[in-house]
């Protein structure tokens, strides 16, 4: 059995542990807090200019702008993963990294060359475990810089899927449905095309002030730009909501393993107590018995 | 409402203007150009300048940094880099 002052040790080393991580919990409750209003704030933008362009791209034709070149049969995939910096945070890594390894071997078997961009420390440093190469990488995302971030990490792949380097874009990162929930997404960025094929009417084509071409030169890029920053928000919304929850989780573990420490710290004692009043009571018993005699 | 036009001002950090008017007049690229119900889809980028919009006989004017107004079935959506109340 461990003695008593090695639990009452193990118990205040625990109640370090708690305190850290409910301190953790709490900042991540204001990052979660500050993150949330900027994303919120910046979903009625993103979502009008998506809107904006696709009614644009609806109505033109591949041939007016290369970021809308569909090809018949893509075979280079460039894949943008947006992941955290730091650990700490649940399996909002993991399951994201798990899910991009399953992708890779079910969904990517047409391409013939799969090039990865990292946003985030953690996606990088294990895919780069794995062997693979790694085109981009950024690091230290924060609220300050995600749109100077987010212009470059757009400009990089316009530049590349122009040069022929990319046929399609795709981005996988945490989408923030609320603070218990995020949803892994996917989603393709270039080629620039519309989900409704189908609908057949005639659009009317849009009168453009200046020319087309100028209209689609300022449009078409900064969608793209505005889609990375999009799910850069989204990404690091999720990740505080996810380290929130992960903090809580292990706040209450480390107080359920105190609870039990603190248990058997009060049943050794006792026990001890025990074990030295019978040692006291057989040692007066003994005396008095030979001071008798 | 049937009548007028839908007139959304969106900036990065906020929807600044969500409402139906009956007229805009918006800065475009090339000059000042007016929307009102039943214009053709048109889409322009924005200098910056004075938005105005009408509503119920009431003028409103806010100023507009750059940006894109789209401009379809009834509905004007400027999308702007910011905006401040005039």
């Amino acid at each position: 059995m461990a003695s008593l002052r090695q639990i009452k040790t193990k118990i205040s080393s625990v109640k370090g542990t708690s305190r850290i991580m409910s301190a953790m919990k709490l900042i991540s409750a204001v990052k979660l807090k500050r993150a949330q209003d900027l994303l919120v704030a910046y979903r009625p933008y993103s979502d009008a200019y998506q809107d904006t362009t696709m009614s644009v791209a609806k109505r033109c034709d591949q041939k007016w702008h290369p970021l809308l070149r569909k090809s018949d049969d893509p075979k280079k995939l460039h894949l943008v993963f947006v992941t955290s910096d730091r650990g700490l945070c649940g399996s909002f890594n993991s399951s994201l990294i798990r899910k991009l390894e399953t992708y890779l071997v079910t969904d990517t078997k047409s391409y013939e060359e799969v090039t990865f961009s990292f946003l985030g420390r953690r996606g990088r440093d294990h895919f780069e475990r794995e062997g693979i190469s790694v085109a981009s990488n950024y690091t230290g995302i924060t609220e300050r810089n995600y749109s100077q971030i987010s212009e470059k990490v757009s400009e990089e792949l316009i530049r590349e899927f122009i040069k022929g380097d990319s046929d399609e874009v795709i981005l996988v990162y945490n989408y923030f449905k609320s603070a218990l929930t995020q949803e892994i997404t996917y989603e393709k960025v270039l080629p620039i095309e519309t989900d409704s094929e189908g609908e057949d009417e005639t659009l009317v084509d849009y009168l453009y002030e200046p020319k087309r071409k100028g209209i689609l030169n300022v449009l078409l890029p900064q969608y793209v730009q505005v889609r990375v920053q999009r799910a850069i928000q989204e990404s690091m919304t999720s990740e505080h909501a996810a380290r929130m929850t992960a903090m809580e989780n292990a706040t209450s573990n480390a107080n359920d393993v105190i609870k039990n420490l603190t248990l058997l710290y009060n049943k050794t004692r006792q026990a001890m107590i025990t074990t030295e009043l019978m040692d006291i009571v057989n040692g007066t018993e003994a005396l008095s018995k030979g001071g008798s005699e | 409402m049937a009548d007028g036009i839908h007139l959304q001002v969106i900036t990065p950090t906020a929807l600044v203007i969500d409402e139906q008017v009956d007229e805009v007049v918006a800065p475009g690229e090339a000059g000042e150009f007016g929307v009102l119900p039943g214009h053709t889809p048109f889409i322009t980028t924005l200098h910056t300048g004075e938005l105005k919009y009408r509503k119920g006989g009431v003028e409103n004017k806010l100023i507009i940094e750059g940006g894109v107004a789209d401009v379809r079935d009834d509905k004007v959506n400027v999308l702007t880099d910011g905006v401040k109340d005039n």
